[in-house]
């Protein structure tokens, strides 16, 4: 009996090493952010400070971002933007435009800024030793800009001609009319790069105003990646980021939940040879985290790669898109997932019928789930290969920090290893919010 | 400023990476560059071809975009799709890219998958089934290719300006070949080449990332060392393009804006001025303090975006500036665009400006190192080249010894005649540019 049982308790040994070596080559995919990596502090003003050190290069990446971006526009679309460009316009400590980013690239640095609908970033890199200048660069850019009438008068028609370029793009234009008709009154339907008729009307006060209401500590995160201790980065913001005051949060608006009873619908006519559309849907907020990850395997499975399942699908049904794709960038509030096409104008409305038609199988689990594990994994290494370097981590963190903290970063990878087949086919939706062509008008209507 | 980029420089020749590049060599001929990063959780993998459009007959144009599509389309053992999902299993991918003067085979993998993705890249590489079926389908697939119009202002305004700067020189066809060519690409033809042009002697394969040349050799061994080896084919040789005289071309597009492009005709990558033209790049486009985003953007608003495009090509190149403006402004875009060359021919760069320039150029070259599969294609395309992976860390080098004189002495030399070209919306009807508006950067200008 002693014997039976101790074979007993040897062969379960087995068993969990088993399962414990076989844990171990499942979850052997890379995580680009493994939380031991990332330190996370706030401030005594209330700003919150992200290092990710790696000292393999000697290099620091520096990603300053304000949590609020166009959506939290009140009186005119474009401000966020226009002053995301006036910042570097003149600053106390550099006075002359751009100076401020030539200081930086004199020292063989790169900065960049972006202005997104629940954020504004700000970034920049540069070698390791020069981490000093790097910080005071971006904190009198966001911190003191000088924001002079006579500098937005210079700057407007430059965001002018940005947007003029973005129509420029049939499918930027499709998309940005997707986001448009698919809300009924959320700020996100608008483009965070503002509306030309508000631009025209805006004036330097107006910017001024945005940067006073909302560039404050308790709305500021700083995130560093590359070259720099958690302690090193906290004594070189201590002196000037860490004296910014707090400015007042107010609430969020409120979410959308109640969705179009029937799609709504617009066409842009313009010289385009064929069509290009795009259909809008709902999708999840960042606080579902769960669910805002299945929608990126969603996304994954219909559009990404050579065996993306909507290429197959539109070629079943002899339908034959010069370009497709989809866009899904995950929001505080609920967004939108889009999907787009380059067509002959005789197949835009077939194809519009075809997706619903796949998605609404997808959702009933109509779907092979090896396709669904390749997506996985595909995105997985899109993942990967997307934060290659300091800069692109830097973005990532300072962007789950707009979305609701850095350790979002950490947890993608493990979500994505566990998530199931029915919670990737819940996410697929199967309501279309809104329809937009842009180009010749098709047939069909809704 | 200074330390930080020397610091920089130091570390990249001493191997901050977990050691320098190594090059081994099969006997084959075959040769395999590895460059192991300790942090990177991938691996990037380039296989580089050495079949240049110079290669490739003018009837032919497109033989080397099929042959690249029929080789992704599998192998004698495999089919493309087989091969593809061996590697999408572990979540990595293989691809295929036609350049002007090599073809190009790229899988990145999670470290662990390195050995797969080797064996995908040899199958397809070493043993292309290339049957009649396979030819056919690329002929299709690159003819499709050709039928899709560009999306971008710019891309119009490139494609319009080569098929003029290289009339009758195969690199009007940028790689993607001709209705007529792929017309004339029968299955024989596409077997010659590969024959012909596809062998260890004329293929490099560069991997970086997780990996070492330890983990790699045998592994490479087995997969390429029975590769037969083949003589090595004399490079085809074209006669430079040359303008007589500056030209102008002018299209119409659907596109919402206008695009004033200026195209001058330079030497390759092996000339001795390929650096410095690197560097004068820099000194126009380089940044917020470069010259056209200066004065023709910021100072002078002529245009809201200004950019600076000088392709690596072996035999020769092209130099060409872009304004995007709207069509009222076009030939003011163009002639500011125009004086700051001709300063660059008449006066010399002042020092500050230089070094701001180099810094730039040398600042963003080493920080593109991150990206596994850049510098993976970079390390192959200068062993490829014959410059040897020793050229990564000399680049910075031959740039910080560019001297003002040397600038200005290539300014005069190339920046002569040019091909302008003019995008345009459609519907807009302007007045078209005259010939007498044209004039040369260096018109008046004695030539050193």
């Amino acid at each position: 009996m002693a014997l039976l049982q101790h074979r007993g308790h040897l062969v379960l040994a087995l068993i969990i090493l088993m399962i414990s070596a076989f844990r171990a080559c499942a979850a052997e995919l890379p995580n680009p952010f493994p939380p031991r990596d990332i330190s996370v502090s706030t401030l005594e003003n209330g700003l919150r400070l992200v290092v990710k050190a790696d000292h393999t290069l000697p290099v620091v990446a520096l990603a300053v971002t304000v949590r609020s971006g166009s959506a939290a526009e009140t009186q005119a679309q474009g401000q966020a933007h226009l002053l995301e460009h006036l910042v570097f316009q003149g600053t106390k400590r550099y006075p002359a435009p751009l100076q401020a980013q030539q200081a930086l690239e004199q020292a063989g640095g790169i900065s960049d800024a972006v202005t997104s609908r629940d954020a504004i970033r700000f970034q920049a890199a540069i070698a390791s030793d020069q981490a000093e200048l790097l910080v005071r660069v971006l904190y009198d850019v966001v911190m003191a800009p000088l924001l002079t009438d006579e500098r937005f008068e210079q700057e407007r028609p430059v965001v002018l001609a940005e947007i003029q370029r973005e129509d420029d793009n049939p499918i930027v234009a499709a998309i940005a009319g997707a986001y448009r008709i698919s809300y009924r009154a959320h700020p996100y339907r608008f483009s965070p790069s503002g509306s030309i008729q508000d631009l025209l009307r805006m004036t330097a006060g107006d910017v001024r105003a945005f940067h006073q209401r909302w560039f404050g500590s308790k709305n500021i995160s700083l995130v560093f990646v590359g070259d720099i201790t958690p302690a090193r980065a906290k004594e070189i913001v201590a002196g000037n980021f860490g004296l910014v005051k707090p400015v007042p949060l107010s609430e969020r608006p409120p979410a959308e939940t109640t969705l179009f009873e029937t799609p709504m619908r617009h066409h842009a006519p313009t010289t385009l040879p064929g069509t290009c559309q795009a259909m809008a849907f709902p999708a999840p907020a960042s606080a579902d985290f769960t669910r805002m990850v299945a929608t990126d395997v969603l996304l994954t499975l219909l559009v990404d790669g050579p065996d993306a399942l909507l290429s197959t699908w539109y070629a079943g049904r002899g339908l034959s898109p010069t370009r497709f794709g989809g866009e899904f960038v995950s929001t505080r509030a609920p967004g939108r997932l889009i999907l787009w096409a380059d067509t002959p104008v005789e197949q835009a409305a077939p194809m519009r019928d075809a997706t619903l038609t796949l998605l609404r199988r997808i959702y009933v689990g109509d779907v092979d789930d090896e396709a669904l594990e390749l997506a996985r994994k595909r995105l997985v290494m899109s993942f990967v290969l997307e934060n290659e370097t300091y800069s692109q981590q830097a973005a990532t963190l300072a962007f789950y920090e707009s979305l609701g903290g850095a350790h979002l970063a950490s947890r993608y990878v493990p979500a994505l290893e566990a998530l199931t087949f029915a919670q990737v086919c819940d996410a697929a939706p199967t309501d279309l919010l809104g329809w937009v062509t842009v180009g010749k008008r098709p047939e069909g209507g809704l | 400023m200074r330390a930080g980029l020397l610091a920089l420089a130091l570390l990249l020749a001493s191997g901050v990476w977990a050691g320098n590049p190594i090059t081994q060599a099969l006997p084959n001929g075959f040769r395999v560059i590895t460059q192991p990063t300790t942090s990177s959780q991938v691996v990037s993998m380039t296989l580089l071809v050495n079949f240049s459009a110079l290669d490739e007959p003018m009837e032919y144009a497109g033989l080397r975009q099929v042959l690249l599509i029929s080789m992704l389309h599998g192998s004698q053992a495999m089919d493309g799709t087989a091969v593809r999902r061996k590697l999408a299993a572990y979540g990595g991918t293989l691809e295929g890219r036609i350049h002007q003067d090599a073809l190009e085979f790229t899988a990145r993998v999670p470290a662990g998958a390195m050995e797969v993705a080797l064996r995908a890249l040899g199958e397809i590489v070493c043993h292309p089934r290339l049957s009649d079926e396979s030819v056919e389908a690329a002929v299709a697939q690159a003819e499709r290719q050709l039928l899709t119009d560009p999306v971008r202002t710019v891309e119009f305004a490139d494609r319009l300006a080569e098929v003029n700067l290289y009339a009758n020189h195969p690199y009007m066809f940028r790689g993607q070949g001709s209705f007529y060519g792929l017309r004339n690409v029968r299955p024989t033809a596409v077997r010659w080449a590969y024959q012909t042009y596809v062998g260890p002697g004329t293929s490099v394969l560069a991997m970086v990332g997780r990996c070492t040349p330890e983990g790699v050799l045998p592994i490479a061994r087995a997969v390429f060392g029975e590769w037969a080896r083949r003589p090595i084919p004399p490079r085809g040789v074209w006669e430079q393009p040359l303008l007589r005289q500056s030209l102008s071309v002018l299209r119409e597009e659907p596109v919402r804006s206008t695009c004033v492009m200026m195209a001058f005709p330079v030497s390759g990558i092996t000339h001795e001025d390929f650096v410095t033209l690197r560097v004068i790049e820099s000194l126009l486009a380089g940044g917020t303090g470069a010259r056209l985003f200066r004065t023709v953007r910021e100072q002078r608003h002529l245009a809201y975006e200004v950019s600076v495009r000088f392709p690596a090509q072996v035999a020769c190149s092209h130099f060409a500036l872009y304004a995007l403006t709207n069509a009222d402004s076009m030939e003011d875009a163009r002639a500011a665009m125009a004086e700051e060359l001709t300063r660059l021919q008449t006066e010399p760069v002042a020092d500050t400006e230089l070094k701001r320039a180099k810094a730039y150029l040398k600042g963003r070259y080493l920080l593109a190192h991150q990206y596994s599969a850049q510098y993976a294609f970079d390390l192959a395309w200068y062993e490829l080249q014959d410059l040897g992976v020793r050229y990564d860390s000399a680049y910075p080098e031959a740039v910080e010894r560019v001297t003002a004189d040397d600038v200005q002495r290539a300014a005069q030399t190339y920046f002569t005649r040019y091909l302008l070209a003019v995008v345009m919306p459609l519907s807009l009807s302007p007045e078209l540019l005259r010939e007498d508006r044209l004039t040369a950067p260096s018109d008046g200008v004695q030539q050193k």
